[in-house]
This record gives structure tokens, sequence and C-alpha cells, in this order.
């Protein structure tokens, strides 16, 4: 019976093999969540691969880190062709790496809060960082940073470790943004209010959701999730009047591809109309180029931050262990 | 007899083996130490000191724990039967079977702010349980490893052969002297290695003491090591910081192998017969105190997991049976390698006890520690960098993730078989030699009767480990290669909460299943003897 259950598993095993075919092969690298069953995967991938008479291929790694962790492991040798979904915080050491070819696009009519400059990568998408909070429960929204941080009695919070995660990350250059040298001292301010800080995105919003916090770092675009696809309203993003710091997430191509124009072809498609309405609903994050029917409504229905910070690569890449060293010291107990 | 010291040639097969898993560690780290010298150093040490302060301290306090909850359990268990015993045992192996953040999700559930465990409290007016620190990460780790530590000690009782409860009965023996005379010798021997693997399990451990806890101080070294692959990408620091943790590591088990005993010599078998301590009243008393406490740990987070994925049939999509099949026919590879090395490794461990090298048999006793001291994600990143470099690397995801959740396996089955492979080694070791049996009429014969029980336990065990872990996948995922964690995380990553906690609950039942079959199959074998 045993040797029957063998044979079966084995057999299930090998059916799920990939078979080969022969039309061009652009391989994309990407996080897990893209390519999942809700991410923009396959809609983008059957929507291209219509329009270029190709084979789109996804590989994926965990998150926007491993990719590159993944990537850099692999080096020259590397079967990328398209590496979609690093972020605007691992820009600068992916450019130093080598890895990449400059896209060669042009990079006007976008809808970023500034004007797009680097030669080696596209944005395809983008969002605020922002604190969560479900209104039901929480009623005393902070209205700006310092007051969040300065308040004794302000929320709970739940926020992300910026040694693991990229939210976290975004957090620590937003409190530099905002109070510069004063940093570790609004650290240590918020540091009672904090109620744990957790390795990665899902386990924060996880435990937010179940209540453990009042409030959770996540994305301005959260909302928009819940109400697009839940239809609950009480999700709510606090807006922040010294501004919010930006995630911008990027796509570039492999310089050691074999299908460089194959891949430049896809990065316009990204930019492309078509694209760009797939993506705010599946991947719940701010298109770069707004398509001409305009946002979802569940989009529509989020409030937008006024102002926003955009990330310095360079400073952020020669200022990053720095920074986390400083927030260790000023979070240590 | 002309030599006192002698390495029969049975105890080749298994160090040979043992050469070949601490090449393989060493290799893999040394390829990734190379795959990106060029980088520039830059060490922090006293951040370093400091969390591998906290790592010695959290794991230390979570050994002495899980053993004073396992040691009371197992005695409970072996004195009393009762309905819902067995599937007791087998919430004990999925708890120690569940992939971190479930494990965590649960225990805010209820333990958490707001979790089942304050609102009972306010109602009742008590204080509420902090469980965001040291008291969460313990609790839990309490919950993984004191679980297995009850179903091990568990198992080492059974084994006590049925002469010792029939002299026991007849001397008219006190409680405290069947403690003192059978059962303490019995937990003790085992007590030494069981503690280091728990130790080694909670100092290794990740994401638990860093959501748990609290605050970033409360890191273990792991995350250190996951920071400079995941989000540095400076190798060579990863593959040092991975070196440095077995070193540690292997001195701890260094250190402490002198309390490393051999196994007892062994009487006669018999068939099983019922201990004379159980009428007493007092035991009684404490037995149940010990099994609502076992009940207490293990059932509400179960439930809890099970609670919020009750929707699971209305969420089913196709990817989960692809996923769930991925997984099971992984985990069965990893559960059949990580048995098959932990007989061989145990059966070297036995000869050496027979050809008089003591010492040697304890080192042997405590090697496969080195492979759970050993970080994963730095392990499996070697390896890509070897298959790479032989030109494999497109086929390297699925043997990758076998062999990485075989090694990972591999000290907890291995604590599961030895004493068995041991009791029969001391029991019929010298009649197999006289009989020339070896290999595969040896464990058919002579180890099967004995083995049937731990084997099939340490199978589910293997097989719960893999399939609830996210590991390789992560790093080396491809759209082919999709198993049930990893479909889990892709969820959390979308935003379905929903539909991850049915994938939980998914896992939890299914390893639930997983452990009931296998205690019954077990049972069935030793029954026939």
């Amino acid at each position: 019976m045993l040797k029957k259950l063998l044979i079966a598993l084995a057999l299930a095993g090998f059916a799920t093999a990939v078979t080969a075919s022969e039309k061009p092969r652009l391989t994309v690298y990407t996080y897990e969540s893209f390519s999942g069953k809700y991410g923009p995967g396959p809609a983008l991938k059957t929507a291209f691969e219509s329009r270029c008479g190709c084979e789109l291929d996804f590989v994926t790694a965990g998150d926007g880190g491993a990719l590159f962790a993944r990537l850099k492991l692999e080096g020259k040798g590397t079967k990328a062709d398209i590496v979609v979904g690093l972020d605007d915080n691992l820009m600068g050491e992916a450019e130093k790496s080598g890895l990449f070819a400059p896209h060669g696009l042009k990079m006007d009519a976008l809808s970023l809060p500034a004007a797009w400059t680097n030669e080696t990568f596209i944005p395809f998408d983008w969002g605020y960082f922002a604190f969560v909070y479900d209104a039901d429960k929480f009623k005393a929204v902070p209205p700006s940073l310092k007051e969040l941080v300065e308040n004794p009695n302000g929320p709970k919070i739940v926020i992300e470790d910026p040694r693991t995660s990229t939210p976290g990350l975004g957090l620590l250059a937003w409190m530099k943004a905002v109070y510069g040298d004063k940093a570790a001292d609004a650290w240590k301010k918020l540091e009672p209010r904090i109620v744990t800080v957790t390795s990665g995105w899902s386990e924060a919003y996880g435990l937010f959701l179940k209540g453990e916090a009042d409030m959770v770092l996540s994305y301005s675009t959260s909302p928009a999730y819940h109400i697009g696809a839940e239809n609950k309203t009480n999700y709510h993003a606090a807006m922040f009047s010294e501004g919010h710091q930006t995630q911008v997430e990027v796509a570039g191509i492999v310089a050691s591809s074999g299908q460089q124009e194959l891949g430049r072809q896809f990065l316009t498609f990204l930019l492309s109309d078509e694209a760009q309405s797939i993506l705010p609903e599946t991947n719940w994050m701010y298109p770069a180029r707004t398509p001409a029917s305009g946002l979802p409504a569940s989009f529509k229905a989020v409030t937008a931050p006024g102002k926003a910070i955009m990330s310095d690569p360079v400073n952020l890449a020669a200022n990053r262990k720095a920074w986390i060293n400083e927030w260790l010291a000023a979070m240590a107990k | 007899m002309t030599r006192r010291y002698s390495l029969p040639a049975s105890a080749r097969p298994g160090l040979v083996l043992l050469a070949v898993l601490a090449g393989l560690v060493v290799l893999s780290l040394a390829s990734l130490f190379f795959a990106a010298a060029d980088q520039p150093w830059q060490e922090n040490v006293g951040y370093l000191l400091r969390i591998a302060r906290f790592t010695l301290y959290q794991a230390l306090l979570s050994t002495a724990l899980s053993l004073a909850f396992g040691m009371p359990v197992a005695l409970a268990l072996a004195r009393r039967h009762f309905i819902g015993r067995r599937v007791l045992l087998a919430l004990f192996g999925v708890a120690t079977a569940l992939p971190a953040i479930v494990a965590v999700f649960a225990f805010a559930d209820i333990f958490g702010r707001s979790g089942m465990a304050n609102c009972l409290a306010d109602a009742i007016g008590l204080w509420n349980i902090p469980i965001y620190g040291l008291g969460g990460i313990l609790l839990v780790h309490v919950f993984f490893n004191g679980c297995f530590a009850a179903r091990v000690l568990l198992a080492e009782l059974e084994a006590v052969p049925g002469e010792h409860w029939r002299l026991a009965a007849s001397l008219g023996m006190k409680p405290w002297s069947v403690f003192r005379l059978i059962d303490w010798p019995v937990l003790r021997r085992d007590m030494a290695a069981l503690s280091l693997l728990i130790f080694i399990a909670c100092a290794t451990s990740f994401a638990i003491p860093l959501t748990l806890g609290g605050g970033p101080g409360s890191a273990t070294f792991e995350v250190a090591i996951y920071q400079a692959i995941h989000s540095d990408a400076d190798f060579s620091r990863a593959a040092w910081l991975a070196l440095l943790q077995i070193t540690a590591m292997a001195a701890v088990v260094g250190l402490a192998s002198p309390l490393l005993s051999a196994p007892l010599e062994a009487g006669a078998v018999g068939r099983p017969i019922p201990r004379p301590d159980r009428h007493v009243w007092w035991l009684k008393v404490q037995d149940i105190l010990s099994l609502i406490l076992a009940v207490l740990l293990v059932l509400p987070p179960v439930l809890a997991i099970a609670w919020a994925g009750r929707g699971l049939l209305a969420v089913l999509d196709p990817q989960i049976p692809h996923a769930l099949i991925t997984s099971l026919w992984i985990a069965f590879l990893a559960a059949f390698l990580s048995v098959a090395a932990a007989l061989l490794l145990s059966r070297s461990r036995a000869a050496m006890v027979t050809g008089g090298l003591y010492r040697s048999a304890r080192l042997m006793g405590a090697a496969p520690l080195v492979t759970l001291a050993t970080p994963p994600l730095a392990f499996a990143a070697g390896l890509y960098v070897i298959a790479r470099a032989m030109g494999a690397a497109d086929v390297i995801a699925v043997p990758a993730l076998v062999l990485v959740n075989a090694m990972m396996a591999l000290p907890f089955v291995h604590r599961l078989i030895d004493p068995a492979i041991a009791t029969a080694n001391a029991r019929y070791g010298r009649l197999a030699q006289s009989l020339s049996m070896s290999g595969w009429a040896r464990l058919r014969f002579v180890e099967w009767p004995l083995l049937a029980s731990p084997a099939t336990a340490a199978f589910a065990f293997a097989m719960a480990l893999s399939l609830g872990d996210l590991g390789v996948v992560a790093l080396f995922g491809s759209q082919g290669l999709v198993t049930l964690p990893a479909l889990l995380y892709s969820k959390l990553g979308s935003y379905r909460i929903e539909e991850a906690n049915g994938i939980a609950a998914l896992l939890a039942g299914l390893v639930l299943v997983l452990f009931l079959f296998a205690d019954a199959v077990g049972r069935q074998h030793a029954r026939r003897r």
C-alpha cells in the first residue's frame, strides 16, 4: 500500500513539470505575491503574451529582499531577463551590482510625486507608507507623525523590523526625514507604545487585523483592498501633516540577458495603459502612470496624503547601517 | 580479545554519513563565503555580542521550562490511560510542526492583547497577560519543545520492561521509590541529549523571538544571519556568522558531552504491565493537574487555528491541492531520508558502545545536532552556489528543499529513534552479532519490533516539520514549485488573511491525521512482538 502511495505521489509530482515550447521566452523574476493568483502576474502574462507572441515565465522569490539576494547569488549567469519588484531602497545596491542594463526608455507623463531620473530602472507602481487603523475601534487618530511619537497616551502600534523588511526601513527613513538628528530621542519616546516589532509586513498586518494593536505600519492604499475586495469601509490610513515616506517599485532589464529587445518591450508594456489598469486592484499600489480610465473606485475612496517624502537611494545606501544601529541603541530597554 | 577498543565495521556507514553531512555544511558555507568575497567588512561586534547573549539566555530558560513541562506530563501520560489520550499525543505532534507564523497568530488569538485569555481576565477582573516579551517567547517555545519532550520521555517510559513493574509491585514499592529507581534513571539518560536538542532548537529560532519579543533587542543570532542574506545580500558575512553559530553550538555540545550517558544494559523483554503507582491519590491529583496544563497549552491554539480557518471550503482554490501534493511528496522524501540517516547514525553509535568506545559514542549521539545549528537559509544559499558551479542550478530547488528539510528534521528523528536502537543493541546486539545479522536482516528482525513505534512517530515528525517549513522555497521558488507554507505566505502578502487562515487550518489538520495514522501503525507493529 505504501508502494502504491509512493508511485502515485511521484507521478503527481512529475505531472506538474513544465513543458518547453518554440516561442521566445522571457524570464521574469519577481516576488511571491506578484505572480500569485491574486497578484498582477497572471493578467499581465496573458496580456503581454498576446501582444508579443512569446512565452512569459515567472520565477518567484519570497519578497523584494529575497529577490535581490537570489539575483546576487546567481550573478552574471542568471537566467533572469527582467526583474520586477525591487524597490527604491534596494535600487542603489542593485545599480552598484552591475547586473542591470540601462532601459533607454522615455520617462514622461508619470504620476509619481517627483520626476523619475533613474536610467537603469523604471517605476511601475508606488505607494505611501501610512499607519492604518480600524475606525470602528480607534478614534483618537494622530494628525501628524510628531503627535504619534510624542503623545504618551497615543495609540499602540505594531511595526516591522528595518533589519528584515522594507516598510520597517521606510519608517526609519521617515523618522529621519521628520526628526533628523533627533530621531533617536523620538524612537525612545515612541518605544513604550510599540506592541511588537515583527519580521515582516504579513505578520504585522495579521496581528493588527486580530486586534493586537490600534495602528499598523502599512500602506495608505491598504484600506483600498478592504473596500474593493471585502466591501469593508472601516479601515483607514492616518494622514500625517509632515508628509508620508514613499516606496516606488521598480523593474529593470538584466544586462546579461539575451532578450534585450523583448525585455525593453516588456518594460514599455508595464507602463502602458493596459498594464497600469491591471496593477491597482491586484498589487494595491498607485500606478506609476495613471491609465486613461483613471483609478478604480476603491482607490478613489481612499485619501491620498498631501505631501510625499521621496527616498534618496544614495543617501539611504550610505547611511542604512548607521541608522539601524542608532535605532537599535534607542530601542534597547 | 587482543584489542580493548575497536571500531566495528557496522559503525562505518554512520560515520561516513556524518562526514558527508559535515562536509556538505562546510562546503556550502565556504562557497557562500567566496561567492561575494569582495564586500567591505563592516562588523558591529557589540551588537552581535548583545544578541548572542539574549539568544543563549532565552534558549536556556526555554529548555528548562520545556523539560519542567515535559517531564510531569510524560509521567502523567505513562500512568494514566484515558479517552482522548491518543488525540492528545497527536496534538503534541501538531504543536511541534506548525509553521512559526501560524503559531504566532494562534497564540495572539488566545493570549494576545485582544485574545480570549485577556477577554476572560478582563471579565473576571484579573490583570492582562503580556505576551509580547520574554514571556511570550518562552510560552511558544514550551509549546513547540515541551510537547516534543513529553513525547520523547513518554516513549522512553513506555519502553521500560514489564519485569520492572512486576518486581516493583511485588516489593510493594512506594511512589517515590518507583520514581527514584525506575522512572528517573530512564528519564535521566535522555535528559542531557534532549536538553541539548531543545537548547539548540530555541537558540536557532528566528521568527518567534522577533515577532513575540516585543522589540528588536529580543533578536536571536539567526536574525543577524537572515539580515545578512535577505536584506544586505552580504553573503560572506552570512557565511561567517553561520560558521560562528555552528562553532558556538558545537562548543556547547562538547561541554555538555560528559553528561550524555550511554544507555543502560536492559534485561529481559516483557509484555506491558500496569504500573503499581497508579492508585496513589496525590499522584492522581498531580497527574490530573499536569494533563490539564498540557491540554490548556496545546488545545486552544489548535482550536483557534481550526476556527480561523473554518471558511476554508468556501475559498478552496485549485492551487491548494497542487501545493498539497507538492508538499506531501517533498515531505515524504525528506522524512525517508531523515529516518534512514538517523538509523545509520544510531547504529553507528550502538556499535561504538559495543566496541567500548564510550566517549566517541557520546559524541556520535550528539553529532546530529550540528545540522540543527546550521542556519537553513545560509546552507541552502551555499548549496545553490555549488549547484550553479556544477551547472545544475535549474534542478536544484527540489533536491535542496528535500535535503534541507531532512537535515532539519534529523536531530528530532534521531532523538526519537536512538534510544530504541540503543536498547535493541543492548538486548540483542551480541546475539545478532553471533548470528552475523547485519543490514536489512538486522533491521527487520532485531530492531523493528522496538523501533516500530518510535520510527513511525519520527517519520510523522519529519513529514510534519517539512510540511510546515517555509525555508528554501522563499529563496528558490518557481511557479512550478509551490508548497503549502509558500502558498500561505503568498496569500498573506496579498492581504488574503482569510485564505491564509484556511491553509493554516488545513496544515494543522493534515499533521494531526498524519500523527494519528503514524501512531496507529506504530502501535500495530509493536503489538506484534
